[in-house]
């Protein structure tokens, strides 16, 4: 029996059929006669999450622009429909054509968080295809990475066969075009990937040895032939308005995540946050114009039929003509009660007299992020909010008739004292005063506090820092509990226990590979879902690989250590973060550089003629 | 302020009521998924539907009683409001471009408050379900027994909690159009909306346990929807 039918008449006994139907509004069914390359975009999580995300969209649509290319999705199957799957040995397919992920060319994995990675295990056993690149033949697709956390992709080496390092739109296309010559002359898997290794942008691991030194840290990476860079450096795009984005998105049936259209624009972030990696590999910040912003956005509407449009990036405040944006949107867009959404605005003065306009802030009530609980922990991370700032604000917006307010904070960050955690609880009961103050009561207020936990990341100031221990954790969530306890408080917190796997995954080495590949055959997936981790699974995984997690989280890396991400540039200058990590710890700030000097992050040199729109040079 | 004032007694709003398909591609997409679709087909189609008032505004759709996900219908009914005219053919021909595939209006018509879509009583259905040959059991027996029967008390799934109900009365007929090797074409006849719910599946697993587990469903399709007092049937449209 075909696929297609087996899977037919699996889908009435399975939770939620739509998410393998494929056949959305806009999806795209080609015929297979005529195409010469197939590429299968998988993410490694359920399809209502991995349909939320922006980067397979882009790609999925840009691909199959092209006669000759076709793409097709593909998502992590739930549990009810793997067992069924395994049960009645069907390999994994992708969502259009309901192929076997054995045939297709490439599979590219989207790699967004680090405790997807089991996931991406099961979904290449699911599919019939060796785990390790080494294993696999000309009867299978090149594997191939990209995302966010690709610029440590250490851990996955020995399973990507390449990953693609930056922003993919057009060297994804330089693939396929090598790809379609490869295809011609014949030649051995091993031969492509030497090709593509040329390729900027792209990291083929195998490509390298790694000598590691007697106390487990790295000695060098030696690239096994000559033309194999020492360094693989970021893709970036460098014109926002010419790159290609899609206005004919995949209309989901079901409610997904983020169920609206999507508007990128800008890509980057200067604020210099100095735990935050997106702030440091998204550089540099490069806008997309009104003009463009506007046709793209009643395109999008057009084509989509989305009642509501969500201006992304990383923060959405920073957009330079922000208020003309929303001006123009808002009024293309009012007879047809289509909502704005800006996620991630930071909240002030100007951005709630928008709030009116803007869904987002309606529906999720108003967010502030001061991570941490006093000026001075603020200053060392460089987070330049004020608690004056955040007062007038919150104040601002009782005001207007706002009666809740969430905060998020992150623990144990580097040098975090009694202080900080006191200065969260302080800084949530100031928000109640305030609102006591206007109200004359706290009748209806809801403040929520949630803190996440630190978790380490390369490229950043803060890449040589360590986790606090488990026990730390537990304890400084415990002292919050304390302090936090009030009937207008609610109090969140992140699993302790997967903040520490992502912490030695975030950093990690080849060595952990190993370590996947035991914890996902004792049954790990799906991690980040509450009902399916069991962190006694993966403390077994790490001993019968031999791997300690300890070595990853808490040792303090000298400065001079060769680091697994060395491998990449990410056109942040190492000499940078060291001077960032110097100031944060002197409690310096680094203002933003959009508004400031300019302070040689290096990414000037990553492409040739060097650019980068902040306008004050040093 | 006149100008508005004016404005706003000449908005006219046009009801129209549009019969539809819901077809095999589509089938495993639930009432509520069903509505979103339809929301944002009309908004792709550029007609010029008709906002509820007040602080989020809906567009003003109306459906008939949700079916059962992974049943296709020849005839199921919604209600679109419009404040502009509108040509009917046009609404048809423009939705029905951007309608997914598997949704088609195939009639339509302006209507007014007469008779809501709620009033619908009564649905029937085909299935077609296949009877495994060992089965020494005559199926028109069982199904006169299910008939005669004065009451049958089943369990029904409610969001959190179980609970029993008779569905003896929400039964109006069952009867076998077609039998033919081993496939066998039912006809059921059942009631839906306020009065009480009974869906298609629900029967055919009482057959099913009467029939010694020897049938398993091929397909469901809603085919008719109407009004039901007494022996008499008003349709909606
Ligand atoms: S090069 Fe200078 S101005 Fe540009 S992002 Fe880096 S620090 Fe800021």
């Amino acid at each position: 029996m075909k696929i297609s039918q087996i899977v037919d008449e699996i889908l009435p006994r399975v939770s939620k059929p739509t998410r393998y139907l494929g056949n959305e509004y806009n999806s795209i069914h080609k015929d297979l006669t005529n195409i010469k390359t197939r590429i299968a975009l998988a993410f490694p999580d359920l399809y209502e999450v991995g349909m939320s995300h922006l980067g397979i969209k882009i790609l999925y649509h840009l691909l199959n622009k092209y006669d000759d290319i076709y793409a097709e999705r593909v998502f992590a199957p739930w549990v009810d429909f793997e067992e069924i799957m395994r049960e009645r040995q069907i390999p994994l397919f992708s969502l259009e054509s309901r192929t076997p992920l054995t045939s297709f060319d490439f599979l590219g994995f989207t790699l967004q968080y680090e405790m997807s990675y089991t996931n991406i295990i099961n979904m290449l056993d699911l599919a019939d295809i060796p785990l390790y690149s080494k294993e696999r033949t000309s009867e299978h697709p090149f594997v191939i990475a990209g995302g966010p956390c690709a610029f440590n992709p250490e851990p996955l080496a020995e399973m990507v066969d390449f990953f693609v390092i930056g922003e993919a739109e057009e060297v994804i296309l330089e693939i396929i075009e090598s790809y379609k010559k490869f295809k011609k002359t014949g030649k051995e898997r091993q031969a492509f990937l030497e090709e593509v290794s040329g390729i900027p942008g792209i990291y083929v691991p195998q490509m390298y040895d790694v000598v590691f030194n007697d106390d487990g840290t790295i000695n060098r990476y030696i690239p096994q032939k000559p033309g194999i860079p020492q360094k693989v450096k970021k893709r970036v795009i460098r014109d926002m308005d010419q790159v290609y984005y899609p206005t004919d998105f995949v209309v989901p049936y079901m409610n997904i995540v983020h169920d609206r259209a999507m508007l990128e624009i800008f890509r980057g972030c200067t604020h210099g946050c100095r735990f935050c990696q997106a702030g440091m590999i998204y550089r540099p910040v490069r806008e997309k114009s009104v003009n463009r912003l506007y046709e793209l956005a009643k395109e999008i509407i057009a084509s989509t039929g989305y009642d509501e449009i969500s201006l992304t990036s990383l923060s959405t405040s920073d957009y330079s003509d922000l208020k003309n944006l929303i001006k123009i949107l808002t009024e293309e867009f009012e007879t047809n009660k289509i909502g704005i959404s800006l996620p991630s605005l930071r909240i002030d003065a100007f951005s709630l007299e928008l709030a009116n306009k803007v869904q987002e802030i309606r529906k999720t009530g108003l967010t502030f992020a001061p991570e941490a609980g006093t000026q001075r922990l603020r200053d060392v991370i460089n987070k330049g909010v004020t608690r004056e700032d955040l007062l007038l604000s919150v104040s601002k917006a009782f005001r207007c008739g706002w009666n809740s307010v969430k905060l998020y904070f992150m623990i144990g960050l580097p040098s975090e004292n009694q202080e900080d955690l006191e200065g969260i609880a302080s800084l949530a009961h100031d928000v109640i005063d305030v609102y006591k103050k206007i109200n004359g009561n706290t009748r209806g207020l809801k403040v929520t506090v949630s803190t996440s936990t630190f978790v380490p990341k390369p490229f950043t100031p803060f890449q040589w820092e360590c986790q606090i221990s488990l026990d730390e954790i537990k304890n400084r969530q415990k002292i919050l509990k304390k302090l936090l306890k009030n009937r207008n408080i609610t109090y969140n917190w992140h699993e302790a226990k997967l903040s520490f796997l992502e912490a030695v995954f975030s950093r990690g080495d080849r060595r952990l590979g190993k370590v996947l590949e035991i914890a996902h055959k004792k049954g790990c997936k799906f991690d980040g879902w509450n009902e399916f981790f069991c962190f006694e699974k993966w403390l077994e995984a790490f001993k019968e690989a031999g791997v300690s997690p300890e070595f990853y989280i808490y040792r303090r890396r000298s400065l001079n250590e060769v680091l697994p991400w060395d491998i990449i540039d990410a056109g942040i200058d190492k000499q940078f973060l060291i001077r960032e990590l110097k100031k944060a710890k002197k409690g310096i700030v680094t203002p933003d550089c959009r508004v400031n000097n300019c302070h040689a992050c290096g990414i000037k040199k990553i492409v040739d003629g060097g650019f980068c729109e902040s306008k004050n040079e040093i | 302020m006149l100008a508005e004032l004016k404005r706003s007694w000449m908005v006219v709003f046009v009801k129209v009521r549009m019969k539809f398909e819901k077809g095999d591609e589509v089938k495993y997409i639930s009432h509520l998924d069903m509505m979103r679709t339809f929301e944002r087909s009309l908004r792709r189609a550029k007609l010029p539907i008709a906002f509820t008032k007040g602080f989020n505004p809906r567009p003003k759709l109306t459906f008939s009683q949700a079916l059962p996900v992974g049943v296709t219908s020849s005839s199921e009914f919604v209600d679109v409001e419009f404040n502009e005219k509108v040509e009917i053919d046009d609404v048809i021909c423009r939705l029905n471009k951007y309608l997914p595939r598997g949704f088609l209006v195939k009639y339509a018509d302006f209507c007014n408050n007469d008779f809501p879509l709620h009033m619908l009583n009564c649905a029937k259905y085909i299935a077609k379900i296949a009877i495994n040959k060992n089965s020494q059991i005559d199926i028109e027996k069982v199904i006169s027994n299910i008939l005669a029967r004065k009451q049958i008390i089943i369990e029904k799934q409610s969001k959190s909690r179980k609970r029993l109900i008779d569905i003896a009365p929400l039964i109006y007929d069952i009867y076998i159009k077609e039998f033919k090797d081993e496939i066998c074409l039912l006809c059921l006849e059942l009631s839906i909306g306020q009065d009480g719910n009974v869906t298609p599946e629900m029967l055919i697993s009482i057959l099913n346990e009467n029939l010694e587990r020897n049938v398993s469903i091929l397909l469901i399709n809603r085919e008719e929807m109407y009004l039901r007092e007494g022996e008499k049937i008003t349709y909606p449209l």
